[in-house]
């Protein structure tokens, strides 16, 4: 490890990319200073990658950040000259956040509100110069929403509030939203004390800060936004705890059904209400309460591929005060269409990262709200609320008779070839064999390998085939102790709350998908006293060691250690166990490497968060 | 070139006097020293001259009535290393009507505060020099100006400035030596990078747009320099010259840069690329901190021209008065050979801003910056985005370099390409800004074993960058990817196959070493021939089994070629049915 030096920490690049350097005195200082402007884009164990965006300008300007903040703070810690370019670039990005304000439009009678034909009050959106009025109303896209009323400002229905915000950001120009949002029906709650289980609860500071980033004075401009957490900080108390400020019917949107039934589970265990207040509205049950938890999978389903979708009916036909958007980083684009009309509502996006996969951050912005809170990192690892894990990647060779094989196959079968290599039935058994004290998952991707070494290791198997009823029974007995192994296919990427399971060994699989490798390693990230282990075997020499060159990547860039060893015989499993492993060791990143996880975690429901008090 | 002592000037001076004819020796003399009475000795006479110069009233008298233009002239005398009339013409002719400056120059010379020497070169007169050199400054013949007094770029000019400088793909700041290190890594993951006019082909174009943060047009530039030098090879794809490289690294940075900015007018001259590059580091020297108009650099180039270049007339073509240069054929480079010295150090210097070693702004004033770290803070209000030498305070253990668990390797401003270089053929580029991130990948550690490097060679480099051991995943990978690359090698060349017995006698033999570059197995073993012309190759093949004792070998064996031995075998008829009488089927 190198030693901490008393250089500067950051080194701001003309891309816009600022590198922070862990080994320095001042890099906590530094994270914590870039963590309002930049977003954070890869965390391995020297150098973390932060970015500068228009988004993340525009995030900061909504917090009250001015330029000359971000610009002192790049000045401050940089290691060299800071670019002209971008300190230019952050004056001229930054100050476009509220030159357009939105707001309710004053009746041109004098007195009361202009209702418009959609029956809400008319808004108006205002520039604030003549020239910028004139770009607005040359975007044709804007045409059919904005009406000129004065020399820099536009009519527009309620309606129109989202989607016109939404082509403003995607033009360069974000929108100030000062316009009045409507109350829903009431709903008596509060959070509990003590939860359902008899322990107590209690809400972190950082939790009530995010609420009140959120609601602020109530007036306007406030009472939407999003909410960034690393996974396992409590991202659904936040939202529990606006819930019970608000008291108003809440729709909850989660990304899958298990995540979903895990909301109703924490709102009843947490809060005052009870089941006939809440209901699950997915793919089984489509049941609307005044607390209604719901999927975007069920929310996107149509008949016919080119018809309406008519679960966004829900969004519309019940009085809403507040929708929240978990894992709003996933928000599916069809989504989007309905969060558009639905701008009226009070909404609140949660999730672990701003950055998405498909490049729709600037919806998440206009449609669901600017970041209003952002917690540093260090603070949580200090409370040791991150799940620490080590990624190692075991390379094996193949046995004469399937390197024959190997090559006599095509290029579909070769990868299957490698996948099934017999020895890594071999390895998994001795790993299985010398973590006596470990809860282990074997996951897999070709059932015919995980058979062998279910029937092998006299384990348990679940597959998609699997009964639910079997599948929750084993599930059981993992959870209580009874059973330390379980053997799964690919059905255990997503919905499966195991939280202790500490080591998963993955022995075949796509390898080169984000997703996958995400949602297996969060199947073991849940807080826990010991350092999770997420072993992978490939077979080397092998389209499998292509795989898995993005695999440790991927990984390493979100911040978790990782290994390769080289495993020949039996011997060499020391060397795939070793690392010296202790219950309280931590994990060979760096010292802020605890920011890592957002990417990889964030693409799943973290179970980490599930459990927020739960541990206590 | 060494400073010739009193002695030997006073002697130089005596005897362009006494060559003199009587009669004007004569005249000349007695304006100073009065009527002189026969018979005369000239030896004394000359003596009596030299201590009356030595007078301070001597002195002070002809001092006092030097104008300007006697006082340019001295100034070539005191700073031009050959300071003939042809010297005095290119230096001069700007600032003054040359038939003044030649009234001047004999006026000088009849009051002998000049002389000419056999080599036609005025000299200030030995007792008068060094009452001369207190009344000459450099400034008489150069338009420099500090950039204390006059700033470089007013502020608000610097927004054009810089648009000018991008817009024609100079770099606002110098390159450093990273930036080469990153383009030898681009370049080496791209099979094709050059057109044959020197620029990129499309997909590198886009790639180096993507990657780097300078201008494409200054890569291509560099690139060609670098080909120039020879430190890569541009035969059909680009090899680099790793020998040439290690001792292209050794250099100190100003040194590297003047070679970089010397090549591309030393085509088709390299005899001129020394002394182009030390001109250059010479105008550095003396103008750093200067703003310099570009008559003065030719000024300078005159000044500083040593050697066998001084010979020529500054301002004719060096070709056509000297015989040792040594030069290429090829018309391309015409307009280059045919460049005098001082037009070749302004377009060294034209070429050198592509670089970011010099500056040039709107109205051709110059200002050269080849030390690298000497940026006063006058340059630095106006360039803000410097890097490289500007690191705030930092403790020394500081690393510059640092590679994470995806082999990602991270490199900070001022690491040496002398330290990185046997890590580069590793290493793939994906981004250079202020720092240079590349990952070393399968593939790129492939190329670089084919390239002859070896594990060993990026550890050491690893360690020395990162001051770091390299970790374990690391090392398991760049050993498994060797074994990778060891399992199969293609050879071009001649093989030569032996029974046991006669291997165990070949191996033997005293020149077995000379003979053989590899032995592939028992008794196979690939020769030391070159392959490149087939006719030579075989006779040389054969020489080599003759010289081991194996006379009984008559031919080269080869690969039987099916299409040319047996045409009929491999022919396709079509096929017939058989013949139809007409008549049966009527």
């Amino acid at each position: 490890m190198p030693q901490i030096t008393n250089a500067m920490p950051l080194v701001v690049q003309g891309d816009r990319t600022l590198l922070l350097d862990v080994h320095t005195a001042l890099s906590r200082e530094c994270a914590d200073a870039l963590i309002p402007f930049a977003e954070l884009e890869r965390s391995p164990e020297h150098l973390h990658t932060y970015r500068l965006t228009p988004l993340s300008l525009w995030n900061a300007a909504s917090s009250g950040f001015r330029a000359e903040d971000i610009e002192n703070a790049l000045l401050k810690y940089s290691r060299y000259d800071v670019p002209q370019s971008v300190t230019q670039w952050i004056k001229a990005i930054h100050a476009r956040f509220g030159r357009i304000i939105m707001k309710e439009a004053e009746n041109l009678k004098g007195e009361g509100k202009s209702i418009g034909e959609d029956g809400l009050p008319l808004l108006t959106l205002v520039a604030d110069t003549r020239t910028l009025a004139k770009d607005i109303s040359c975007i044709k896209a804007l045409d059919k929403y904005l009406v000129p009323n004065g020399a820099n400002s536009f009519l527009l229905q309620a309606s129109a509030r989202g989607t016109v915000k939404q082509i403003l950001t995607a033009q360069g120009w974000p929108v100030k939203d000062e316009a009045p949002l409507i109350d829903g029906d009431a709903l008596d709650i509060s959070l509990r004390t003590q939860t359902a289980h008899g322990l107590k609860l209690s809400v972190r500071d950082y939790q009530e800060k995010a609420a009140e980033a959120i609601l602020g004075d109530g007036g306007a401009g406030t009472g939407f936004g999003t909410i960034v957490l690393p996974c396992g900080a409590g991202k659904t108390l936040v939202g529990m705890v606006i819930m019970s400020r608000l008291k108003t019917h809440t729709l909850i949107l989660t990304t899958n059904i298990s995540a979903a039934r895990q909301w109703i589970a924490e709102l009843l265990d947490k809060t005052t209400l009870t089941k006939e207040d809440v209901a699950e509205y997915t793919g089984e049950s489509k049941n609307i309460a005044p607390v209604t938890v719901a999927t975007y999978q069920v929310l996107t389903w149509r008949p016919h591929k080119e018809g309406a979708y008519p679960h966004f009916a829900l969004f519309r036909e019940h009085h809403w005060g507040l929708v929240i958007y978990d894992e709003v980083h996933t928000l599916p684009a069809p989504v989007f269409r309905v969060a558009a009309e639905v701008q009226s509502m009070r909404r609140l996006g949660l999730t672990a990262t701003l950055v998405r996969e498909d490049g729709h951050e600037t919806d998440v912005f206009s449609l669901v709200g600017p970041k209003r809170y952002d917690v540093p990192w260090k603070e949580l690892e200090k409370e040791h609320w991150i799940a620490q894990a080590e990624c190692v990647e075991v390379r094996l060779p193949m046995n004469r008779e399937c390197e024959e094989l190997y090559a006599a196959n095509t290029d579909r079968g070769k990868h299957r070839v490698a996948a099934e290599n017999p020895m890594k039935n071999d390895v998994v058994e001795a790993i299985v064999a010398a973590s006596p004290d470990d809860k282990i998952l074997v996951i897999g991707q070709y059932l015919s390998s995980l058979k062998e070494i279910a029937r092998r290791l006299h384990a348990p198997l679940i597959t998609g085939q699997t009964p639910t009823a079997e599948r929750e029974s084993t599930y059981n007995a993992f959870r209580s102790g009874e059973v330390n192994l379980i053997v799964v296919s690919k059905v255990a990427n997503f919905a499966i709350d195991l939280p202790d399971a500490s080591m998963a060994i993955q022995v075949s699989g796509t390898f080169g998908s984000r997703q996958e490798e995400a949602q297996r390693l969060g199947r073991i990230l849940r807080p826990k006293e010991r350092t999770a282990r997420f072993f992978t075997l490939i077979t080397r020499d092998t389209v499998e060691e292509d795989f898995g060159g993005n695999r440790q990547k991927f990984l390493a860039e979100q911040g978790y250690s990782y290994r390769i060893v080289r495993y020949d015989s039996a011997p060499d499993i020391a060397a795939v166990i070793g690392g010296g492993r202790s219950p309280s060791a931590p994990p060979a990143a760096a010292c802020i490497e605890g920011h890592s996880p957002s990417g990889a975690l964030s693409l799943s429901k973290c179970a980490a968060e599930r459990c927020i008090e739960g541990r206590k | 070139m060494t400073k010739k002592t009193y002695e030997v000037q006073r002697d130089e001076w005596y005897t362009a006097l006494i060559s003199e004819p009587s009669r004007d020796f004569l005249l000349k003399v007695s304006s100073r020293l009065g009527k002189i009475k026969t018979p005369y000795n000239k030896q004394h006479l000359l003596e009596q001259l030299e201590s009356r110069l030595r007078t301070q009233g001597a002195q002070d008298e002809i001092l006092e009535k030097l104008d300007d233009i006697d006082k340019a002239v001295l100034s070539v005398a005191c700073f031009a290393p050959f300071a003939n009339m042809a010297a005095f013409h290119d230096i001069l002719h700007l600032m003054y009507p040359i038939q003044e400056v030649r009234v001047h120059i004999n006026h000088l010379e009849s009051i002998f505060v000049l002389y000419r020497n056999s080599e036609g070169v005025y000299c200030v007169t030995p007792p008068l020099q060094k009452a001369v050199r207190s009344v000459v400054d450099i400034k008489d013949i150069l338009a420099m100006e500090a950039l204390g007094k006059s700033k470089w770029i007013r502020w608000q000019d610097f927004d054009r400035w810089t648009e000018n400088v991008k817009k024609e793909g100079r770099l606002e700041e110098p390159i450093t030596e990273m930036e080469i290190a990153a383009l030898i890594a681009f370049v080496m993951a791209h099979k094709k990078v050059l057109k044959s006019d020197g620029s990129f082909i499309i997909q590198a174009r886009k790639d180096a747009a993507k990657q780097f943060g300078c201008s494409v047009e200054c890569l291509e530039y560099l690139l060609n320099c670098m080909i120039y030098l020879d430190l890569v090879n541009d035969e059909g794809a680009l090899q680099f010259n790793w020998k040439a490289l290690a001792a292209f690294a050794k250099l100190p940075c100003p040194h590297q840069a003047a070679y970089l900015s010397a090549s591309i007018a030393s085509i088709g001259t390299p005899s001129m690329l020394k002394p182009l590059s030390q001109m250059l580091l010479d105008c550095d020297a003396t103008a750093r901190g200067m703003r310099i108009e570009a008559s003065s650099l030719k000024t300078l180039a005159i000044l500083f021209t040593e050697g066998d270049c001084r010979r020529s007339r500054y301002s004719m073509p060096p070709n056509k008065t000297t015989d040792d240069m040594e030069w290429d054929d090829e018309d391309e480079y015409e307009d280059w050979r045919d460049l005098s010295i001082p037009e070749k150090l302004v377009r060294t210097v034209n070429a050198a801003s592509y670089f970011g070693f010099a500056w040039i702004s709107d109205d051709g004033i110059y200002r050269l910056c080849f030390g690298g770290g000497e940026k006063t803070g006058d340059v630095k209000e106006t360039l803000a985005t410097s890097y490289g030498d500007a690191e705030k305070p930092s403790s020394p253990s500081t690393p510059l370099a640092s590679v994470d668990a995806s082999f990602t390797v991270t490199v900070m401003p001022g690491m040496r390409l002398e330290s990185i270089l046997p890590l580069l053929p590793f290493l793939e580029l994906v981004s250079y800004q202020t720092a240079a991130e590349f990952v070393i990948t399968k593939e790129s550690a492939i190329r670089a074993f084919d390239a002859g490097f070896e594990v060993n060679d990026a550890v050491q480099s690893l360690r020395e960058c990162t001051g770091q051991e390299v970790s374990d995943s690391l090392m398991v990978s760049l050993e498994s990817w060797y074994e990778t690359y060891k399992s199969a090698t293609l050879y071009l060349g001649y093989v030569l196959q032996l029974t046991q017995t006669a291997a165990r006698r070949f191996e033997c033999s005293p020149s077995y070493e000379e003979y053989v570059t590899k032995k592939l197995s028992d008794g196979v073993y690939l020769l030391n021939v070159s392959a490149a012309s087939f006719a030579a190759s075989d006779n040389a093949a054969l020489k080599i089994l003759n010289r081991s004792g194996f006379k009984s070998a008559l031919s080269v064996k080869a690969v039987q070629d099916d299409s040319e031995h047996s045409a009929l075998k491999s022919r396709n008829f079509p096929l017939l049915r058989e013949g139809r009488n007409l008549l049966d089927t009527l």
